[in-house]
């Protein structure tokens, strides 16, 4: 076991939970002051000795985004949800494909590209940031830390117990280090009064949870297989439960005029948004990638891009029509702003396939004329040559 | 959940893999000179290699000069239609598996390596693709650099690749950027350059 598993916090925590009887103890919530740094000599501070450490080696990851502008757009969301607690709080940028955020206890916070990717607008990515910064006002590691049956996991975190095989990546035992029920309750009810007090309409919180049901019904719905390889639902058993009780709770706390900051989201995380959907369509996870692009192509069908993506993934997919549909995507993409170049590279493959010469030509001139010095280029080259 | 199930479900891991390795692969030394990979793929050798032995995968073969995972060199030598860089099933767990076609162009096969080579979450980049001759066609050649997810060691790698009458033979070579990749390239070189396809015998 790595002690980087004890950072799992919840696992994936755009897990919301059960929120009716907490809502009226919400009302009475306020902030805790800052969390002093504990003294090494005490079991907490030795938990915050190991986050130290595994701070530096994310500080020091290739898989850390090193974008000033969008590590400092992503804790400015941070800080206005932690308020005063914001000067004890790092807030890291993490390249992978998946929806993920935690919070260790030492104030290091990791967001994951995939959830930012998600995040229909900066209320919903402010919702999961605010469910982490939750657990952290509460202290809900400490407790955990303490709590009979974490200590035999603490001691595996320690290196004390050798435990056999290689459990790479964190969240493979998200189960057995996941907080409790009361602990996520408590700490979507501070995110969503984080939310409410920084300007952000709570309902959104909601909606990620919404979102994120759906591509996995899409996902089970193609492979004909509930996902027991989403951190997310497998250590949050009652997820259409917690949504509806979140609704309720986010409906009751109103202040659903408050804007979500839908062109905010956009502008920060467009350089990166190619990358991020390159990633997502290697976690060949079809079935989540197609209602992901599907709400995204939705939300704004003049997106190029999206369109693209959309296109990509049905091609990769290769189910049973998918490759009239890849090619409607990319026709459609190539008519619209944001697409990239290799919409045309896509066109030009299938027209090859297709025997369709004249066609190919075309594509494949229009990638190059945008993409000359393409990786790919004397590859595509050797193409418009074929034929006479 | 606590952590007993957990150590149990190792343990009968652990018993198991002993199990299934009962004839565990070992390393063995190539002889320099001619040899048939997979019975597939003819190949001259120059140069200290040695092949993974009893790996029960028919199509595919590694090779390692300094050792895994220092570096290594694969063949998949005549995957046909429906085939996978790894034993597939029909299972829904492999449904996203990425199979051969026989009407792959050549972005389709580096998208297959692709997704085979970030499979973990390691990145991978893409670098160059051109045509090249391998296994007596016109195939291509790519280059790639990719950072392991599991150590963040940033490799170098090579490859050639053809479709031999709608079967694939691709080689690739993978090695740290630092040093190693550079040292076996070479022979890596030669060795794409004599590969000959072996019809089915």
């Amino acid at each position: 076991m790595d002690r980087r598993d004890f950072v799992g916090t919840c696992g994936c925590c755009g897990a919301m939970a059960l929120l009716g009887p907490a809502l009226r103890a919400a009302q009475a919530w306020t902030p805790p002051p800052r969390i002093p740094r504990p003294s090494p000599k005490t079991d907490e501070g030795g938990l915050w000795a190991l986050m130290d450490r595994e701070e530096e080696r994310l500080r020091q990851s290739s898989f850390l985004v090193r974008d000033g502008a969008l590590s400092a757009y992503v804790h400015a969301i941070t800080c206005r949800l932690a308020q005063a607690h914001c000067p004890d709080v790092r807030t890291y940028v993490v390249r992978s494909p998946y929806f993920n955020a935690n919070m260790a206890p030492n104030g290091m916070m990791q967001v994951w590209t995939g959830l930012i990717l998600r995040a229909e607008n900066e209320a919903q990515l402010a919702a999961v940031i605010g469910h982490e910064v939750g657990h952290y006002m509460a202290r809900h590691s400490v407790e955990r830390l303490r709590d009979a049956k974490s200590r035999t996991a603490f001691a595996h975190v320690l290196g004390l117990v050798p435990v056999a095989g290689t459990l790479a990546g964190l969240g493979v035992l998200a189960g057995a280090f996941a907080y409790s029920r009361n602990h996520e309750r408590v700490a979507d009810q501070i995110g969503l009064e984080l939310m409410a007090a920084a300007g952000y309409p709570p309902l959104e919180a909601s909606k990620v949870w919404t979102n994120l049901l759906a591509e996995l019904q899409a996902e089970k719905d193609w492979t004909g297989d509930a996902s027991s390889r989403s951190l997310l639902f497998a250590t949050h058993p009652t997820e259409k439960e917690r949504q509806t009780k979140l609704e309720a709770a986010a409906k009751a706390l109103g202040q659903s005029e408050l804007d979500p900051r839908v062109p905010a989201l956009r502008q920060a995380t467009a350089p990166w948004r190619q990358v991020w959907l390159e990633d997502e369509l290697r976690r060949r996870k079809f079935g989540e990638s197609l209602a992901l692009l599907d709400r995204l192509t939705a939300a704004d069908p003049q997106d190029g891009q999206a369109a693209y993506f959309l296109g990509e993934a049905y091609r990769l997919r290769a189910s049973e029509g998918d490759g009239e549909r890849a090619l409607a995507a990319y026709q459609k993409a190539a008519g619209l702003p944001g697409a990239p170049p290799e919409v045309h590279r896509a066109l030009g493959v299938l027209h090859r396939k297709a025997g369709r010469l004249p066609e190919m030509r075309e594509a494949f001139g229009r990638y190059l004329a945008a993409r000359p010095d393409a990786e790919d280029a004397e590859m595509i080259r050797s193409y418009l040559t074929e034929g006479g | 959940m606590n952590l007993k199930p957990v150590l149990l479900v190792a343990l009968l891991a652990s018993l198991v893999l002993l199990a299934a390795c009962a004839k565990p692969a070992t390393w063995v030394g190539v002889t320099p000179g001619e040899m048939v990979v997979c019975e597939r793929l003819a190949v001259r050798i120059d140069g200290a290699w040695s092949r993974l032995e009893g790996t029960q995968q028919p199509k595919h073969d590694v090779w390692t000069s300094e050792g895994m995972p220092l570096d290594q060199l694969h063949f998949y030598a005549g995957l046909a239609e429906g085939e996978a860089f790894v034993v597939v099933k029909d299972r829904p767990a492999d449904k996203p598996i990425p199979r051969f076609r026989k009407d792959m162009q050549a972005q389709d096969v580096v998208e297959m390596y692709e997704a085979f080579a970030s499979r973990d979450g390691s990145v991978f980049k893409l670098e160059k693709l051109a045509p090249a001759r391998f296994a007596d066609e016109s195939g291509f050649r790519f280059e790639f650099s990719r950072v392991r997810k599991g150590d963040e060691v940033r490799t170098r790698g090579v490859a050639y690749g053809a479709i031999h009458r709608g079967e694939l033979f691709l080689m690739v070579y993978e090695a740290p950027r630092i040093h190693y990749f550079a040292k076996h390239l070479p022979q890596v070189e030669a060795i794409a350059q004599s590969a000959r396809a072996r019809e089915k015998g």
